[in-house]
């Protein structure tokens, strides 16, 4: 079978290094001393009130996915924002585009080595995850769906990188906007919506009843929002289908409508759609055929 | 063979390319001369696919190839002045990657490459790690790279810069060897002496226009014609000095005896009858030779006084 080449090379490169591998030492180190810290705690809860949480188990599942999806923020942009621009600086990427590879091949072949690695880092941990089986609770298509959604993350933060790594010459420079560019996707729009709700809770007295306050439009903003989108996630498949709602009530008057009852598949949709448009960029800014000036 | 027409390239207000016209004939192992900033990175970005021209055309088999990028890197290998290689990639897998960039795989890559590295004489450094090669090894096996997919035409650009003078006389070996093999190469460099050794034809760029182009034995007989003779005489000298004052080709005399300097228009055959001429006349000529001139001296001339130009960022 003819694989990307670029796909290929950096396959063999990396599995060479001792970059992936300390990567996915710390990965499931900082993990596994999460989980087993939580797990110590319950069993010490259980020895004084002598009753069993199953409800802890889920949450004790909930914290590890978080916090392996917030690892997972932290390591798709180290692993994309010096894809190309390491390329440049090795001055290899003229010699790439002087092949008959096409740029949109040699993005390609980036992204899906740097997904390989993301892949082999979220399989790494589920046994960590499958803690949650000692007492049930979830399936294993649940597990399955986890991993699903962790590559779409990956894939959109992966993306992101990638495009910076193609715009910016320098890989300090792409690390750091890519790093930016995180927070602002994770905090942004969060702090629109909420300065959007003081703002309204000045501008109406106390005389008005509380329901008229709020951030009004401005919440569906948080559908963009990575953070909000996997918090969402993840206590659905625990069983809370009330976390968003929670969430959300507390800067408007939340009322069920097309958008909150399909929050999490729209987000998906859009982070799907965003991470296609960073690679038609990052192609764009690599294709020789551009015109500059 | 491949033309140039009418090339090209705007960095801003800055014109690297002014109307480029060059022709390369086949087999041709042609030196592509030129100051900082004349246009020479630009051109051969763009013969390698890796800049866009502002307009004009490159020429290969009849075929606009800037309109079919495939065709021209089809035909063309493209080295340039950096080794650009990997680490923890050995030499094998440095090859078979670049062929698989061609879309080159499996037994028909792993002999190319072989054929290529034992071309280069890397053919027992086929397990070593890129990264830990020698400067002139790392430049063979760019070279090799260059030609995986066996194009007609190789473009280097400045080859030889940094490389000691043992790993140039191996490398100028190869490429005469290419060249021998059929292969036409445009090689740029600074290194005139070595570039008057080699190349059948040169070509001058400056200002991003073509100002002298023709084979190298034209343009050293051009360079030499505009030299003065030297003549050195045992005896006779005022007897020399009165012919070669009657003669009309000579334009000027001057007199270091027994060294006699005469700035002479004539070409080969009126060199060889003043020779004749002041020997009848019972002249005992010593010595007869027209002062040597070289590549260096007519860059001189072509490229002086002009400041250095503006690189953009991009040619540099």
């Amino acid at each position: 079978m003819k694989l990307n080449p670029v796909y290929l090379k950096e396959s063999k490169t990396s599995s060479r290094t001792v970059k992936t591998a300390v990567i996915i030492l710390l990965f499931n180190g900082v993990l596994a001393a999460v989980a087993f810290l939580n797990l110590y705690s319950m069993v010490e809860s259980l020895r004084y009130t002598g009753e069993v949480q199953f409800s802890s188990m889920l949450e004790l599942y909930m914290l590890i996915a978080e916090f392996e999806f917030a690892m997972l923020l932290l390591v798709m942009p180290a692993l994309t924002s010096g894809s190309i621009s390491g390329e440049r600086e090795r001055q290899t990427l003229d010699l790439l585009l002087s092949t008959k590879m096409r740029p949109r091949q040699i993005i390609i072949g980036k992204l899906l080595s740097a997904l390989e690695v993301a892949s082999i880092l979220i399989l790494s941990t589920f046994p960590i995850l499958s803690l949650v089986f000692i007492y049930g609770g979830l399936k294993m298509l649940d597990l399955f769906f986890l991993y699903l959604y962790f590559l779409v993350t990956a894939f959109f933060v992966g993306s992101i990188g990638i495009m910076f790594s193609s715009v910016f010459k320098k890989t300090m420079i792409s690390t750091v906007v890519s790093y930016l560019t995180e927070v602002v996707l994770l905090g942004g729009s969060y702090l629109i919506v909420y300065f959007a709700k003081q703002v309204s809770d000045i501008h109406y007295s106390t005389d008005i009843v509380a329901e008229q306050t709020g951030a009004g439009g401005a919440v569906y903003l948080l559908i963009t929002n990575p953070g909000v989108n996997f918090y969402s996630f993840i206590n659905q498949q625990a069983g809370n289908r009330r976390a968003l709602k929670e969430l959300l009530g507390g800067f408007f008057n939340y009322s069920e409508n097309f958008f909150f009852n399909n929050w999490v598949t729209i987000g998906i949709v859009l982070q799907i759609a965003v991470a296609v448009v960073c690679i038609y960029i990052a192609v764009k800014a690599i294709d020789p055929g551009r015109k500059r000036f | 063979m491949f033309e140039v027409k009418n090339l090209c390239k705007n960095y801003g207000k800055f014109r690297a390319l002014n109307h480029l016209d060059m022709i390369v004939e086949e087999g041709e192992l042609f030196g592509f001369v030129g100051p900082n900033g004349a246009g020479k990175t630009t051109t051969l970005k763009i013969l390698a696919g890796l800049l866009k021209a502002d307009e004009g055309q490159v020429v290969i088999d009849g075929v606009n190839a800037l309109k079919q990028p495939n065709r021209l890197k089809e035909a063309i290998g493209y080295m340039p002045d950096f080794f650009g290689v990997y680490d923890n990639l050995r030499v094998s897998e440095y090859m078979e990657f670049y062929a698989a960039a061609y879309g080159i795989y499996g037994l028909q890559a792993r002999t190319q490459y072989r054929e290529l590295l034992d071309m280069v004489d890397l053919a027992d450094k086929e397990d070593f790690y890129v990264d830990g090669l020698s400067r002139g090894m790392k430049q063979r096996l760019c070279l090799a790279r260059a030609l995986i997919h066996n194009p007609k035409i190789l473009i280097l650009d400045e080859p030889a810069s940094g490389l000691d003078p043992r790993t140039r006389y191996q490398f100028r070996e190869i490429l005469k060897d290419l060249n021998t093999m059929g292969k036409t190469i445009l090689i740029s460099s600074h290194i005139l002496s070595e570039l008057s050794e080699m190349c059948t034809d040169i070509g001058i760029i400056d200002g991003g226009r073509m100002v002298l182009r023709g084979s190298m034995v034209e343009i050293l007989t051009m360079v030499n014609s505009a030299n003065p003779l030297e003549i050195v005489v045992c005896d006779k000298l005022d007897e020399a000095l009165k012919l070669l004052r009657r003669h009309k080709l000579v334009r000027t005399i001057s007199v270091d005896s027994p060294k006699i300097v005469v700035t002479f228009g004539g070409n080969q055959k009126d060199e060889a009858f003043l020779l004749k001429m002041l020997v009848e006349a019972g002249v005992m000529v010593n010595s007869f030779v027209r002062k040597q001139g070289s590549l260096e001296t007519l860059f001189m001339q072509i490229t002086e006084n002009k400041d250095e130009r503006l690189v953009s960022s991009n040619e540099a």
